[in-house]
């Protein structure tokens, strides 16, 4: 460990050690818990009011006794240490935190020194390397050293009765033992582990920074790959995302004018999840969808009308006031058919009435129900309407002959 | 031997075996009869004695309500389970339910819990291997059914804990039985072991290599076993005397067992002989001082098409154990069969048609499952040892997910010990606690698989549905235990259980029957030097009644040789009674004397020439 000043300053506790079980003192204890992995050893020694030539002292030890690292400096053993083809391990300048090779645990020097050696290494190694294996090897040369590996590190080898922290250790390594084997005993996950794994060739500097450069990105992309995983996989979440998807649709298509499209999402949508948006655009989507809906049979009541074909238009206004109730303008055709075909003012007045209410101020509306009152005989009734007509379609000369008419009448 | 070794154990529906490794080679311990199995059968006798093995076999026509049999069909499970429902109509002994939800048998006065009966059993097989290994033992491997669930495990390591035995692990049977067949070999082979036994069916497939056995699937159907197969024969012997004399046979108890072991016997010879005759005199009475005799001709044919649709019915979960763990039946190198139910040549050769391999002749039906325990038992106290086991979980884990629905989180034969986790969100705006109800089965309504655990993770933070994440892990050791916990992702609260499936049995009830069964075992202890004891005294007093007629006249002539006829006689009398009676320290303090008297008569004799 070097003394790099810029690159040592903020130190933070390694979070696999028990402080309990080292022989700190009170005053290391003390700077211990104010190791946050944030604050400077500067920030650290205005912290606890001593000087910090102090401070960085105590906390080297800490250092020293592997209970403080430094924010960059992964553990990363020496690049010497290579796993011999025999199994034995040549460690190089690998270095073991203190506090680990003194736990009292009933494991030997050299058990200790493999357990520490392959857990700093799980996430380094590839799943080649850990399961000792070759690129090239097939599917039971890949079983044989998963058995060879799972010999050792099944926890079934390790049944005694202290392990302490590397009880933690082991189950990890044990299980990254069964997560490489299980990504390199299926061909298809293999190739893309492969894939995104390309080996390097050469040792030189610029390669390792390449390497590790790659691995970043990979990692990177995994993370992201990971979340949406556990997204997709969540069913509520899924569920959830649906429906929000299905909404954005139900926008875009009502936007597009495929109000019955737009319709079925919102639809879809709200019955994934219960939000009020959702069941208000439904609702909003029913009136526009109908009214959308409505526009032929109008069309050929309309046609009907002008041939002066009553019954076959009162079916198609029938048709379309039963579509949405709420258009006014299917309300006043029928009215004005059902008075022109069948003579019954009875049966166009509510039609007549509810057109005036929807469409308040459309003189063909108030003519309509004018007409109905005029045949129901309530000439005074009439008059208002047909005059409210006139009011608002100045030259609309029917209504005006009807008022000539009507006055005759008096 | 310096450390404590673990025996093997298997514990049968029909039979169970007990098996040891010594110097390296697993070997079956015969019990004090010398048989290799010993009959899973329990019955409390008349007078109160409890009675295990052959013997409880023996006497169970004359005792029906008394003795129980195949009582692993019943462990774990509910009072409302098919098994349970199946069980009442044929048992004849009387079930009742029990306090928590249980099932409980009532023998003579006394009420006993599933694992108490499996307890009995365990301590009978702990003291054969006691007896020959000379020493206590304290450690064992217990095999049960690999479809068995968490409930069922759990019951048969409570019966370990009544018997005074530390279940160290509990293995598959049918992994047990690889364990038997690999053992020693360095080879690499794909098998199948296909495991009939009493109650069960197993079929499991391995990949063995170089000591490690791992398993890729295993599958089963813990409703399927060599007993259906002796109903089957049962029913056809029920119904044909129904019809011939409109008498059901079933409502008599003592009938029904005589009927139940012609079937056993007539099943067993059909493996050897083309028919068998099934011959029960005097079956019932009519009443009117006569009584009826059930006579019938059972050939193999006539079996084989009674029970053709149980064999079909392995067959079809062979299919689909091989379909959903994607191997190919020509990968596969050998075929195992386990279980006395396997030695139907019907079955065997619909198994070596399915498979297109002749089943493996290599290993003992009866007693490899045993031997494979005890070999999974050795290899857990060496551990330099060159068998490891990669076993997986039989059943899919998960949780209770809105909807009512089962979500897996650690997937069917997926190898122990493993971790996995899953992030869920909340579901109603607002929602500040969650409760986690862990399940396991394989049907997607949760309410389908069986409840394990639950609890509640709460002072979640108030958001809208779905912004809140918790993490829920589970972990399975490799001992088979399971624990789940879940994390609020956000604040990093966390909440965890270890889930100890529900066999019935409370902590407390466990405890105190692990107190009455440890004073019974100092009961059957004492009763055995008791026996012991008393065969020799019965000897010496023997010799005593022979030689003393002999010497009376030569010493009937002095008041020396009259007090010492005196002594003799008394000392006789005095072992007599105390040989008759049941206290070993009477036996033990009329002992001397009489050993004495013995050795004084004998010099007297010697002296007459």
């Amino acid at each position: 460990m070097g003394a790099d000043k810029d690159k040592r300053e903020v130190p933070r506790l390694r979070d696999d050690v028990d402080l309990t079980k080292l022989g700190l003192t009170v005053d290391e204890g003390f700077l211990a818990s104010r190791v946050d992995g944030r604050s400077t050893i500067a920030e650290i020694a205005l912290i606890v009011g001593r000087p910090e030539a102090d401070v960085r002292q105590t906390i080297a030890r800490l250092a020293r006794v592997g209970v403080v690292l430094f924010t960059d400096d992964r553990p990363e053993p020496a690049p010497t240490a290579t796993v011999r083809d025999d199994g034995g391990i040549d460690y190089g300048a690998f270095i073991f935190p203190v506090a680990l090779m003194q736990e009292d645990v009933g494991l030997s020097e050299e058990e200790r020194k493999r357990i520490i050696f392959f857990h700093t290494h799980l996430e380094k190694w590839t799943h080649y390397e850990l399961l000792r294996a070759g690129r090239q090897d097939d599917a039971k040369a890949i079983k044989r050293a998963y058995f060879a590996r799972s010999k050792e590190w099944h926890p079934d080898r390790f049944r005694r009765a202290k392990l302490g922290s590397f009880k933690r250790m082991i189950d990890q390594i044990f299980k990254q033992v069964q997560v490489a084997y299980g990504e390199l005993s299926n061909p298809a996950k293999r190739e893309a582990y492969d894939e995104a794994n390309v080996f390097m060739v050469g040792e030189d500097d610029l390669a390792e920074m390449l390497k590790k450069q790659k691995r970043k990105e990979r990692d990177a992309i995994r993370e992201e790959e990971r979340k949406l995983r556990r997204k997709k996989k969540n069913p509520i979440l899924k569920r959830i995302g649906q429906a929000k998807d299905l909404y954005e649709r139900a926008q875009q298509l009502q936007a597009d004018g495929d109000l019955l499209g737009a319709l079925r999402a919102a639809q879809t949508a709200a019955a994934f999840d219960e939000r009020p948006e959702y069941d208000e655009l439904v609702e909003r989507l029913k009136v526009e969808a109908g009214e959308y809906r409505v526009g032929p049979y109008i069309k050929r009541g309309l046609a009907r009308e002008n041939m002066t074909n009553w019954s076959e238009a009162i079916e198609a206004f029938e048709e379309a006031v039963r579509i949405a109730p709420e258009n006014g303008q299917a309300r006043v055709r029928l009215a004005f058919n059902l008075l022109m075909g069948r003579r019954d003012p009875q049966e166009a007045n509510p039609h007549a009435q509810k057109a005036v209410q929807l469409l308040p101020d459309d003189p063909e509306a108030h003519f309509v129900l004018g007409l109905c009152y005029e045949k129901g005989g309530m000439a005074k009734a009439a008059a208002r309407e047909l005059h409210r007509a006139v009011e608002l379609k100045p030259n609309y000369k029917e209504a005006k002959k009807r008022l000539r008419e009507l006055k005759w009448g008096f | 031997m310096s450390t404590e070794p673990i025996i093997g154990i298997d514990l049968g529906t029909t039979n169970s075996c007990v098996a040891i490794v010594e110097d390296g080679v697993p070997k079956v311990i015969p019990n004090r009869a010398g048989y290799r199995t010993t009959p899973s059968i329990v019955a409390i006798a008349e007078s109160g004695r409890r009675l295990i093995g052959h013997i409880a076999k023996r006497q169970s026509i004359t005792n029906p309500e008394g003795t129980v049999y195949a009582s692993k069909r019943l462990i774990g499970r509910k009072w409302n389970s098919p098994a349970v429902a199946a069980a009442l109509e044929t048992c004849s002994y009387k079930l009742i339910e029990g306090p928590h939800h249980d099932v409980r048998i009532a023998l003579r006065d006394t009420i006993y819990s599933l694992p108490e009966i499996s307890s009995m059993i365990l301590s009978e097989m702990k003291l054969i291997a006691e007896q020959y290994l000379e020493r206590d033992i304290e450690k064992c491997v217990v095999t049960v059914p690999a479809y068995f669930n968490d409930g069922q495990r759990q019951a048969t390591k409570d019966a370990g804990r009544i018997a005074g035995l530390d279940v160290v692990r509990i293995i598959n049977e049918p992994t047990a039985a690889s364990l038997a067949y690999g053992y020693g070999k360095t080879v690499e082979r794909k098998v199948a072991v296909f495991d009939l036994g009493g109650g069960t069916f197993d079929i499991s497939i391995l990949e063995i290599g170089n000591g490690v056995f791992e398993v890729m699937a295993t599958a089963g159907d813990t409703y399927l076993g060599g007993e259906d197969f002796d109903n089957r024969i049962i029913e056809w012997l029920v119904f044909g005397f129904l019809k011939e004399h409109k008498i059901d046979l079933r409502k008599d108890r003592m009938a029904l067992q005589r009927i139940r072991d012609a079937a056993e016997k007539a099943k067993v010879e059909l493996s050897g002989a083309p028919q068998t005759e099934i011959n029960l005199p005097f079956i019932i009475s009519t009443g009117k001082n006569d009584a009826l005799h059930l006579q019938r001709t059972l050939t193999r044919e006539k079996f084989e098409d009674l029970v053709i649709d149980l064999c079909e019915r392995c067959l079809q979960i062979c299919d689909k154990t091989l379909k959903d763990a994607a191997i190919d039946k020509s990968d596969l190198d050998d075929v195992i069969l386990v279980g006395g139910q396997t030695r139907t040549p019907k079955l065997q050769e619909m198994v070596r048609e399915f498979f297109g391999l002749t089943p493996s002749k290599s290993v003992n039906a009866d007693e490899v499952v045993a031997l494979g325990a005890s070999i999974q038992g050795a290899s857990l106290l060496d551990e330099k040892s060159s068998v490891l086991l990669l076993d997986v979980t039989p059943h899919n884990l998960g949780i209770m997910i809105v909807g009512g629905y089962f979500q897996t989180i650690i997937e069917k034969n997926t190898t122990v010990p493993t971790s996995a986790g899953h992030v869920f969100t909340t579901v109603r705006d607002n929602q500040t606690s969650v409760r986690i109800m862990v399940f396991q089965g394989d049907s997607l309504r949760a309410e389908e698989n069986e409840l394990l655990g639950e609890f509640i993770l709460s002072g979640l933070r108030e958001a809208p549905r779905g912004e809140v994440e918790v993490e829920v892990t589970f972990e399975i050791s490799a001992d088979g235990i399971v624990s789940v916990s879940a994390k609020d992702l956000e604040t990093g609260q966390q909440q965890s259980i270890t889930v100890t499936a529900t066999s019935g049995l409370t902590e407390d009830e466990i405890k105190r029957m692990a107190r009455d069964a440890a004073d019974y075992a100092v009961d059957v202890k004492h009763a055995d030097a008791f026996e012991k004891s008393r065969a020799e005294v019965d000897a010496v007093i023997r010799d005593v009644e022979t030689i003393l007629p002999q010497v009376r006249g030569f010493m009937g002539g002095s008041d020396f040789g009259k007090e010492a006829l005196m002594k003799a006689e008394a000392a006789l009398n005095k072992a007599k009674a105390a040989a008759q009676g049941r206290s070993l320290d009477a036996l033990e303090t009329a002992r001397d004397p009489l050993e004495r008297t013995l050795r004084m008569l004998r010099g007297v004799a010697q002296k007459m020439g």
